[in-house]
C-alpha cells in the first residue's frame, strides 16, 4: 500500500510535524478498498489545530509497508530537523501542541536521551473513546519518565509482571491505567535515526518497547504527558474508534472542531446530516451521521450508524450499528444490523437481512454461491494472516467492530485478584498450545481437504489422521476437543 | 459504668531489639536512653499529648519490673496498664495483640515503642475516622541521607525496603510487601490495576508501625492463630482481602472446605446496615473515573496516611537509627515533645566538671568529677566519670564507671560497663557489664563478652 506523509513546517518557529496517513492494516476493509483513507475519516482531517498558514509537503513513500518504514524513508530523505510532532493515522484532536513542544524541550534539557514524549489523555475505565484494543498500562516515575508500557488485551493473563528494579530505582512509581493514547507524540530528532538503526521497529509500540528494553544500549528514554480537562485527542484506528470519536465530535468534546448540525423536528439525539441529504419526515434517526446527498425513505430507522455520501435508503429499512459506504442502494424492507459494513456501491435487494457482515459490490476472487447476496453485494471474508494468529485476529476483529452494547467490562473477573497461595496463581497462567498440537491440526486439515478433493475412502482418512496423531503425540481426547 | 473510649492505645514494648543486639543484650530495648528519656517514653508522651488517658503497654515478663520502675520516675500522666508476655515463647506483634484481645473493646491504636516523631497523630486518626476504615497506617518519609559514622566495625547497613502501593486518588492502601520477597519481578493482578487505576508504588516510605485497627481486626486475629506479626502477616493479608468479594452463600462441598480461609474475614468485617444505607443514599463517592460505587462497596478498607514532608519521624530499631536519633534529639526535642522543657542536666546529678558543653545530657545521679571534659554526649544515671577523663560524642548508659585518664570518642557504652584507667577508645560499642582493662586501646570495635551475644 502506498502511503502519504505530510510534513508541516512553520517557518518562524520551524515546528514540524509528520502525519502518517495510512493505517497499514485492514481494519477498514471493504470501505478502504475504494476510498483513500484520508476521506474515510470524514470530518476528521482538518483537525490538527494549526491555525496559521502551514506548508504541507505530501511525500509518497511507495515502498513503505509499515509505520516504521515510513519514518525510515523520511530519515533517508533528511527533511526534518529538530523536534517534531508525530501524528499516527487518523488522529483527531484539539490539543494545543505548542505548550507540549515546550515541555518536551524542557525535558530534553534535563535528559539528553529523551527521545519521545507520548501524549496521553485521562480517561476512566469504560470511557467510550478508550479503545479496547489499546488498553494501556504505563508505569512512570515522578519525572514522568515511562518505565513500563504495556497494552492489555482482554482474556489475557490475570497478572502483570513488572521488573522489580523500576520500583527500587525510583522512590515512587505511578502505575496508570486511567489513560488513553491520543496517538500524538512529540519527538526529538533522534527518533528517525533510531527507527533507521532498528529496522525491526514497525510501529510506535515497537519503538517504545525497544527503547525500554534496551535502555542502556540505545541510551534513549521515553517520557509522557497526561492531558486533563478539555483537551481531547484520539485516533480512528478501527470502526469502534470511528464510532466513538464521531460521537465525541458530535457531543462537542473536541471543540472547536464541531460538526454543523441541522435541526429537524424528527431527528432525535446526536444526528449529523450532510448537504443535500433528504430525510423523510417519518424516518427515525438516532446517533447517526449521514453524509451528503443521501435520501432516506419513509419509516426508515437508523440507529448508531454511519451512512456515507450519495447513498439511497428506501422505505421501511432498518439500519443499526452499521456503516454504509458511498453510492449504496438499500432497497425497501431490508435490515442491516450488528456491525455490518457495506463497501462502495453495494446494492441490497428488497427484503434482505444482513447481520454482522462485510459486503462489497464487486465479486471477490474466491466466491461461493451463498456469499452472493445480490448482483452488487458479495459477502467478504477476510483472509486470516496466519494460522497461529487466528484466534487473536478474530478477537481483535470482533473488538474493532462497532460498539453494539455496553458490554460489562468488569464481569466477575474481579474476584480473588490476589491469591493467598502462589499455587492458585499457576492455574491462571494457561500454557500456550504446544507446537505439536498446532502441527497436528494443520496436518489433519490437509488430510481432510485432500480427502475431500480426491474422494478418498473414509477409513483411509481415519487411518491417516490416527497416524499423524501418533506422530505428534496427541491423545484422542484432544482430537475430539 | 465506664464510657467506651473511641480508641484504645497499645504500645508494643516486648521487642528484643534483635536488629541491634550489641546494645540490647542485658537491657530492654525500650529503655535505651534517647536524650534525657528512655526510648519508650517518646511514644507514651506522644499518646498523652494526643489526649489518651490510658495505654496498654506490652512488655516481656522478665523486664516488667525494670520498665515499670524506670517509667514511674518519668512523671508521665498517662495511666499505663502493664501487660507482660512470656519471654520463652517467641511471640510476635500480632501474637501480643491476640493475647490482650479481651481487653480491647474499642478500635485500637497501635504504636511501637521505638517510634520517635513529631508527626501529629491526628492525621492518621482522621483518615481512619473519615472513611470508617478497617486499618489506617502511618507512613514516614525517609530522613535525608546523612552520612553518619556509626560506632563499631564498618559495615554497610542495608535498610529493609517495603513496596507500598497507594491509590493516588483515595489514599487507599492496596499493596504492601517487602522488596526482599521478590527476586526480579513484581507481579500485580490486573484487577487491582483496573480497580485502582492510578496506583502509586513507593519504595522509600517507612512504615512507622503506627496502626489504627478496627475492633473486628482483633476478633479476626483471635480466630486466626497463624498470624505472628502485624506488619509481616496480618496487614498484608487484610490489604489483599480488599480485592476479594465476600463469598456467595452456597451449600456445595467446596464452600465448606474453603470457608475457613477464604470467606471468614467478611463475616468479621460486616458493616452496619444503617451505615450502608446512609452511604448508598448519599451522593458522596470517594473516587472518580469509573462508575463504581463508593469504596467499590468494599467492607474491608485500608488507608495510608503519609506524613507531611517537613515532619520528622524515625523508628529506632537499628544501631544507625539509634545513633542518629541521639545526635539529633536536642535539635528535634522541641518539635517532638511539642514544647516540653528539656532538662539537660538532671538536678540530682553531681557535676563538678566545668567543661560540659551545651549539647550534653546528664541523667539523674550521674557523677562528673572535676577536671573532666564532655562534649555532645549523653551520660546515663548513676554513672561516674573520674578526673582527667574526657567523653566526646558518646552515649554512656547507666551505672557505668569510667576511671581516670580515659578518652572516649564516638562510643556507645552500655549499662554497668567499667573502663579502667588510661583507656583510649574510639568508635566502639561496649556491651553491658563489660570490663575494659587498664591502658586498652580500641578503635571501631564491638567490645562485649562474646558468649553473651551468642545467646541470640
Amino acid at each position: 500500500m502506498a502511503s502519504n506523509n505530510k510534513e508541516i513546517i512553520r517557518k518562524e518557529n520551524a515546528i514540524q510535524a509528520i502525519v502518517i496517513a495510512d493505517t497499514f492494516g485492514n481494519e477498514f476493509v471493504p470501505i478502504s478498498d475504494d476510498i483513500p483513507h484520508v476521506s474515510t475519516y470524514k470530518s476528521v482531517k482538518n483537525s490538527e489545530g494549526w491555525t496559521l498558514t502551514m506548508k504541507v509537503n505530501i511525500i509518497v513513500s511507495e515502498s513503505s509497508r509499515s509505520f516504521g518504514d515510513c519514518l525510515r524513508d523520511l530519515d533517508a530523505k533528511g527533511l526534518l530537523r529538530g523536534d517534531f510532532v508525530l501524528l499516527e493515522p487518523g488522529t483527531i484532536s484539539n490539543i494545543q501542541l505548542l505548550p507540549l513542544m515546550r515541555k518536551h524541550n524542557d525535558i530534553t534539557k534535563h535528559d539528553k536521551g529523551a527521545a519521545m514524549t507520548l501524549i496521553y489523555q485521562e480517561a476512566g475505565i469504560g470511557h467510550i473513546s478508550r479503545s479496547t484494543q489499546e488498553d494501556i498500562l504505563i508505569a512512570i516515575n515522578s519525572q514522568k519518565r515511562v518505565l513500563f508500557h504495556k497494552k492489555l488485551r482482554k482474556d489475557e493473563e490475570r497478572k502483570i509482571e513488572f521488573p522489580l528494579e523500576i520500583f527500587l530505582e525510583n522512590p515512587s512509581v505511578s502505575l496508570l491505567h486511567n489513560i488513553k493514547d491520543t496517538h500524538i507524540a512529540i519527538c526529538s530528532s533522534s527518533v528517525l535515526p533510531l527507527f533507521s538503526d532498528n529496522f525491526d521497529f514497525q510501529t510506535k509500540d515497537d519503538f517504545i518497547r525497544g527503547l525500554l528494553m534496551n535502555e542502556e544500549i540505545l541510551g534513549s528514554t521515553v517520557y509522557c504527558h497526561i492531558l486533563k480537562g478539555s483537551q481531547f485527542g484520539g485516533a480512528v484506528t478501527n470502526w469502534r474508534m470511528y464510532q466513538a470519536i464521531s460521537r465525541e465530535l458530535n457531543n462537542k468534546w473536541i471543540y472547536p472542531l464541531v460538526p454543523s448540525i441541522k435541526r429537524n423536528k424528527v431527528l432525535k439525539k446526536d444526528v449529523v446530516i450532510g448537504d443535500g441529504t433528504k430525510v423523510a419526515d417519518s424516518a427515525l434517526l438516532q446517533r447517526t451521521i449521514l453524509g451528503d446527498n443521501i435520501s432516506v425513505g419513509n419509516n426508515v430507522k437508523i440507529d448508531n450508524s454511519f451512512v456515507f455520501s450519495n447513498t439511497k435508503i428506501e422505505d421501511n429499512v432498518i439500519i443499526t450499528h452499521s456503516v454504509i459506504g458511498p453510492n449504496c442502494v438499500i432497497k425497501s424492507m431490508s435490515k442491516v444490523t450488528a456491525g455490518s459494513i457495506l463497501g462502495k456501491g453495494c446494492v441490497i435487494e428488497k427484503d434482505t437481512f444482513i447481520e454482522n457482515t462485510l459486503l462489497q459490490a464487486t465479486e471477490p476472487e474466491t466466491c461461493e454461491d451463498h456469499d452472493k447476496l445480490g448482483s452488487k453485494a458479495y459477502r467478504l471474508k477476510l483472509d486470516e494472516d496466519d494460522e497461529e494468529d487466528k484466534s487473536v485476529t478474530v478477537l481483535t476483529r470482533k473488538m474493532s467492530r462497532l460498539h453494539i452494547q455496553e458490554d460489562d467490562c468488569e464481569s466477575e473477573c474481579d474476584i480473588d485478584g490476589f491469591s493467598d497461595s502462589d499455587e492458585d496463581g499457576l492455574s491462571y497462567t494457561q500454557s500456550p498450545v504446544p507446537d505439536d498440537t498446532k502441527l497436528f491440526f494443520t496436518e489433519v486439515i490437509d488430510s481432510l481437504t485432500r480427502g475431500f478433493e480426491d474422494n478418498l475412502l473414509c477409513d483411509n482418512l481415519i487411518l491417516e489422521i490416527n497416524s499423524s496423531r501418533y506422530a505428534y503425540n496427541v491423545t484422542v481426547k484432544e482430537v475430539i476437543c | 459504668m465506664t464510657i467506651q473510649v473511641e480508641f484504645q492505645a497499645v504500645v508494643l514494648a516486648a521487642g528484643r531489639g534483635s536488629r541491634m543486639s550489641e546494645i540490647t543484650t542485658g537491657k530492654p530495648k525500650c529503655l535505651l536512653p534517647v536524650g534525657s528519656k528512655p526510648l519508650v517514653w517518646y511514644p507514651l508522651y506522644k499518646l498523652q499529648k494526643a489526649g489518651f488517658s490510658d495505654v496498654i503497654l506490652i512488655v516481656l515478663e522478665t523486664q516488667k519490673t525494670e520498665i515499670q520502675s524506670v517509667l514511674e520516675k518519668t512523671e508521665l500522666e498517662i495511666r499505663i496498664d502493664y501487660v507482660s508476655i512470656n519471654d520463652n515463647e517467641d511471640l510476635g506483634t500480632a501474637d501480643s495483640l491476640r493475647l490482650i484481645g479481651d481487653k480491647l473493646k474499642s478500635d485500637i491504636f497501635v504504636v511501637s515503642c521505638d517510634f520517635v516523631s513529631d508527626v501529629n497523630l491526628r492525621g492518621v486518626l482522621d483518615i481512619f475516622r473519615t472513611h470508617d476504615a478497617s486499618i489506617a497506617s502511618l507512613l514516614l518519609h525517609p530522613q535525608q541521607n546523612e552520612t553518619i559514622i556509626v560506632p563499631g566495625p564498618k559495615s554497610k547497613h542495608k535498610p529493609e525496603r517495603d513496596l507500598i502501593g497507594i491509590d493516588e486518588q483515595t489514599s487507599r492502601l492496596v499493596f504492601l510487601a517487602s522488596a526482599s520477597d521478590y527476586e526480579s519481578e513484581l507481579s500485580l493482578p490486573i484487577s487491582l490495576l483496573k480497580k485502582h487505576n492510578k496506583l502509586k508504588i513507593y519504595s522509600n516510605l517507612i512504615d512507622s508501625h503506627v496502626y489504627v485497627l478496627k475492633n473486628w481486626v482483633i476478633k479476626y486475629l483471635k480466630s486466626e492463630e497463624n498470624f505472628m506479626s502485624i506488619k509481616g502477616e496480618l496487614l498484608p493479608h487484610i490489604i489483599r482481602k480488599q480485592l476479594s468479594r465476600p463469598p456467595k452463600p452456597t451449600d456445595t462441598k467446596e464452600s465448606i472446605i474453603c470457608t475457613k480461609d477464604s470467606g471468614d474475614i467478611f463475616a468479621f468485617a460486616k458493616e452496619d446496615e444503617l451505615d450502608l444505607e446512609i452511604r448508598n443514599a448519599s451522593s458522596y463517592n470517594d473516587h472518580i473515573g469509573d462508575m463504581k460505587p463508593t469504596y467499590h462497596n468494599d467492607s474491608i478498607r485500608c488507608f495510608a496516611y503519609i506524613s507531611p514532608k517537613d515532619t520528622f519521624g524515625v523508628r529506632v530499631n537499628t544501631l544507625p537509627a539509634y545513633w542518629s536519633i541521639n545526635a539529633k534529639i536536642i535539635d528535634k526535642w522541641n518539635k517532638i515533645t511539642n514544647g516540653k522543657e528539656l532538662v539537660l542536666k538532671h538536678p540530682k546529678a553531681a557535676i563538678t566538671s566545668n567543661q560540659v558543653d551545651s549539647k550534653c545530657i546528664i541523667w539523674e545521679g550521674a557523677k562528673l568529677n572535676e577536671k573532666t571534659s564532655f562534649k555532645n554526649s549523653v551520660i546515663g544515671a548513676n554513672t561516674e566519670i573520674s578526673s582527667f577523663s574526657r567523653v566526646f560524642n558518646s552515649i554512656v548508659m547507666n551505672n557505668v564507671t569510667i576511671k581516670e585518664k580515659v578518652a572516649l570518642e564516638n562510643c556507645i557504652v552500655c549499662d554497668g560497663v567499667t573502663i579502667e584507667n588510661g583507656c583510649q577508645i574510639k568508635g566502639c560499642v561496649i556491651g553491658s557489664h563489660h570490663v575494659i582493662p587498664e591502658q586498652s586501646d580500641h578503635t571501631n570495635e564491638v567490645l562485649t563478652e562474646s558468649d553473651r551475644l551468642m545467646e541470640f
